[in-house]
């Protein structure tokens, strides 16, 4: 990322994902009462299917990105240790993006088993 | 009248500490302001150190914090304080003594705001002339005193004092930003990019919290950020 785009982009991501997720938190929960997903296999029936699926993988990628920026900022206004705030920084993107890759495994593995 | 105040003076205290004051409440009048109080107790004690100048809110040089809270002594009435009255320095600035703080980093940041007009034509025979709707754009903008409250308010400014511009500052960005007869737009926003010099703003607001003018840094911050998107995308 250049020095250029550090302050603005980061910014901006924040803002929109905090918009998608705020959107996907107030309509799945609406959308679950509409539909009967009691009990697991119902549950990653509904999961599995492409929409429900492509949402949920991008909240957890819009997730992803709002809490980089978010921890991001964190360790910059209180850790004032450089080679402390990266160490830091690059446990947290460690997590972060292990953390995306187990939803996408989840939600993979809900696809594969519902188009079974 | 009960006051606790503050004291450090270099050469003597190798700690800061608060001192207890009493103010007869017969020397008071109704009305008075916080700094009233402040020079007659200097006749008490006359170690006492405080900033104090036009005393009627204009020059910002008796900017403190007054029971945790930041304000302007001099146009702070006495009867809204509750007792004892909790006298502290700004926070967040190295103390030179009591209530006397060195601002030497605000004012850096205020010269990184490049607070002048920029403009590159030629100087015309009368003045740059502005609409009145320019003009207004200005307005609650250019009456900042620079008295240093909102910045020391601001944890963000606390925390990175030397790469965080702070409210005061920001608000001249937007000031010089914001008049149709400055030309340095592109230069002003680059020089705000990256994450800490307008960006460690959190919008907290603690700077429209404590502004004595009743300014809002805050939104002038908003501004900029606007501007910033428009010029980017």
């Amino acid at each position: 990322m250049s020095r250029a785009a550090q302050g603005l982009r980061a910014w901006l991501l924040q803002r929109f994902s905090a918009v998608y997720l705020a959107l996907y938190v107030v309509i799945m929960p609406v959308l679950m009462l509409t539909r009967d997903v009691s009990g697991y296999a119902a549950w990653r029936g509904w999961f599995g299917q492409p929409g429900t699926g492509v949402a949920s993988a991008l909240f957890a990628l819009a997730l992803l990105l709002h809490a980089w920026v978010g921890m991001r900022d964190v360790l910059i206004d209180y850790v004032h240790r450089v080679w402390l705030r990266l160490s830091l920084l690059s446990l947290i993107a460690l997590l972060l993006l292990g953390s995306l890759m187990l939803v996408l495994r989840a939600l993979l593995l809900a696809a594969v088993a519902s188009g079974s | 009248m009960k006051f606790s105040i503050y004291r450090f003076d270099p050469d003597k205290d190798s700690k800061a500490y608060m001192q207890d004051y009493e103010l007869d409440d017969a020397r008071l009048n109704p009305g008075m302001m916080l700094l009233d109080a402040l020079l007659l107790l200097k006749t008490q004690d006359e170690s006492l150190s405080f900033r104090r100048s036009c005393q009627e809110g204009v020059c910002g040089s008796d900017a403190m914090n007054i029971n945790g809270r930041n304000g302007l002594a001099c146009i702070t009435r006495l009867s809204e304080l509750k007792q004892p009255v909790a006298i502290r320095p700004l926070p967040g600035m190295p103390v030179i003594r009591d209530l006397v703080v060195d601002l030497e980093q605000f004012y850096r940041q205020y010269r990184n705001a490049t607070p002048y007009l920029i403009n590159e034509d030629p100087v015309p025979e009368v003045e740059r002339l502005q609409s009145p709707q320019q003009r207004e754009q200005l307005d609650g903008l250019y009456e900042c005193i620079l008295c240093a409250c909102c910045s020391t308010a601001c944890p963000s400014f606390w925390w990175n004092p030397d790469k965080f511009l702070g409210p005061a500052a920001l608000l001249q960005s937007w000031r010089f930003l914001a008049d149709s007869r400055d030309q340095a737009t592109e230069q002003r926003l680059s020089n705000l990019e990256g994450p800490f010099r307008l960006f460690r703003c959190h919008t907290i607001m603690n700077c429209v919290e404590v502004c004595p003018k009743g300014l809002n840094p805050t939104h002038a911050i908003g501004r900029i950020k606007e501007l910033m998107v428009k010029r980017s995308l």
